[in-house]
């Protein structure tokens, strides 16, 4: 090999497109500043703020955001960590809390259960996929004529001791057993005749009868097959859909995160372990363990909470995933943050959303809860 | 896409490092494509490029990653 006298250089064009290209980048790097700081949600009082900010000298920032330049003014989603306390314990210990509202009792409209300040800051994404799932559990309730009947009895004024409904028809169930295919003449009477009365003691005695043959029998026998054999016929379940009760919304979220430089490689760090400590349980010692922290959830614009989306009620975070290569190979600068990675949150609401809630004045104009 | 070492006693230049930054071209020629002072690119426009352009330092790293280092000894 020959030591050259001269270099070889770039074409001028070459050199002045890798210095643009060059120059650039890193100007881009440097102008990708963190968010103030300070910027809290507009819910927190002065003294939160000043806790909130506070804590921010101290090991865990109060704001996190991504992109680290995130324009709060623009729409975004605000999570907000906030410490578990059940009403009247704590500082409110002194309250004395009754209904929706209390140590027992924390599911009301209106409810809370966290501390009176945030403890641990807040966290801006940038808006995920929105999405709402509002309804209540409605669920089928069946009732044969039989069980209807005994259900009327023990509902009934007339009936001061609703367990003595019950026995009566255990005790007509066992006249009618006892009295076999004689009862069947008897009442069978009655078969041809349009009388609803007489419909219905016939369809009484019939529907007792395949009772007590399914007791007596067992087996795959039911009283609905031994009627389908018998007659073509099965017990009327009178079905119904009936309300079952509230359901607890679930919320997903997903974000690509893709570091564009070391210090928005280290805020992506700092708000995926924030939200791992947050959700994970608190030892207290060997008997007993700490409610992990609550978030409270907002779709905000600035300060100015979003009428176009939906509103959370206080959420438990269930689930953290993170996926740091989600193009199925590990990708990563120099000092190993993964170049791009998928953030999974699952969060579900400690309360149920009642009518109350969706009929509060300061919803009005917006989609509600 | 390679770069030299750091150089920071470079004549006229002393107390600055500088890096020499290389790719090959279309035929695979080793060439100059840029310098950087301090960790910053720097502007080919201006004089103090063409100068490193022309320097000692810019001599020895293109032989060294065209030749290896055996050859400067």
């Amino acid at each position: 090999m020959a030591w050259d006298n001269s270099i070889n250089v770039a074409s001028s064009l070459s050199v002045k497109d890798y210095f643009s290209d060059k120059a650039a980048s890193l100007t881009n790097s440097l102008n990708l500043k963190p968010i103030i700081p300070n910027f809290i949600s507009p819910f927190i009082s002065n003294a939160e703020r000043d806790f909130a900010q506070n804590s921010f000298t101290g090991r865990e920032v109060s704001v996190l955001a991504y992109p680290i330049d995130i324009d709060p003014e623009q729409d975004h989603l605000e999570i907000d960590e906030m410490e578990y306390r059940r009403p009247g314990t704590g500082k409110q210990g002194e309250n004395v809390l009754t209904g929706a509202n209390s140590q027992q009792n924390a599911g009301g409209p209106g409810a809370s259960t966290a501390a009176d300040y945030a403890i641990g800051g807040s966290i801006i994404l940038p808006m995920p996929k929105v999405t709402d799932t509002n309804g209540a559990e409605w669920g089928k309730s069946e009732l044969t004529g039989d069980e209807m009947n005994r259900s009327n009895r023990a509902s009934s004024w007339k009936h001061t001791d609703a367990f003595q409904g019950g026995r009566d028809n255990e005790q007509d169930a066992e006249n009618i057993s006892r009295e076999g295919g004689r009862g069947q003449q008897t009442r069978g009477r009655g078969a041809g005749n349009t009388d609803n009365q007489t419909n219905f003691w016939w369809s009484r005695d019939l529907m007792l009868r395949a009772k007590s043959v399914q007791k007596n029998i067992g087996g795959n026998v039911t009283a609905d097959s031994f009627l389908a054999r018998e007659r073509g016929q099965i017990l009327n379940p009178n079905a119904e859909l009936l309300f079952q009760g509230p359901i607890l919304r679930s919320f997903s979220f997903s974000w690509l995160m893709v570091a564009r430089s070391q210090r928005e490689g280290r805020e992506i760090r700092r708000i995926i372990r924030k939200l791992k400590k947050g959700a994970a349980p608190k030892w207290n010692n060997t008997a007993l363990l700490e409610t992990p922290s609550i978030w409270q959830l907002t779709y905000k614009s600035g300060k100015k909470t979003l009428k176009t989306a939906n509103r959370f009620k206080q959420c438990a975070l269930t689930s953290i995933t993170v996926d740091y290569a989600p193009d199925g190979i590990w990708t990563a600068y120099d000092d190993s943050q993964p170049v791009a990675l998928r953030m999974g949150l699952g969060f579900k609401e400690l309360r149920a959303v009642y009518e109350t809630d969706q009929q509060d004045a300061s919803l009005n104009d917006s989609v509600g809860f | 896409m390679s770069k030299s070492k750091k150089y920071d006693a470079i004549s006229g230049f002393e107390g600055t490092s500088y890096v020499f930054d290389f790719n090959n071209d279309d035929a695979g020629k080793l060439q100059l494509i840029g310098i950087w002072k301090d960790d910053v690119i720097l502007n080919p426009d201006l004089d103090e490029w063409t100068t490193l352009k022309d320097s000692d330092e810019a001599l020895s790293a293109f032989n060294i990653l065209k030749n290896g280092t055996s050859v400067e000894a």
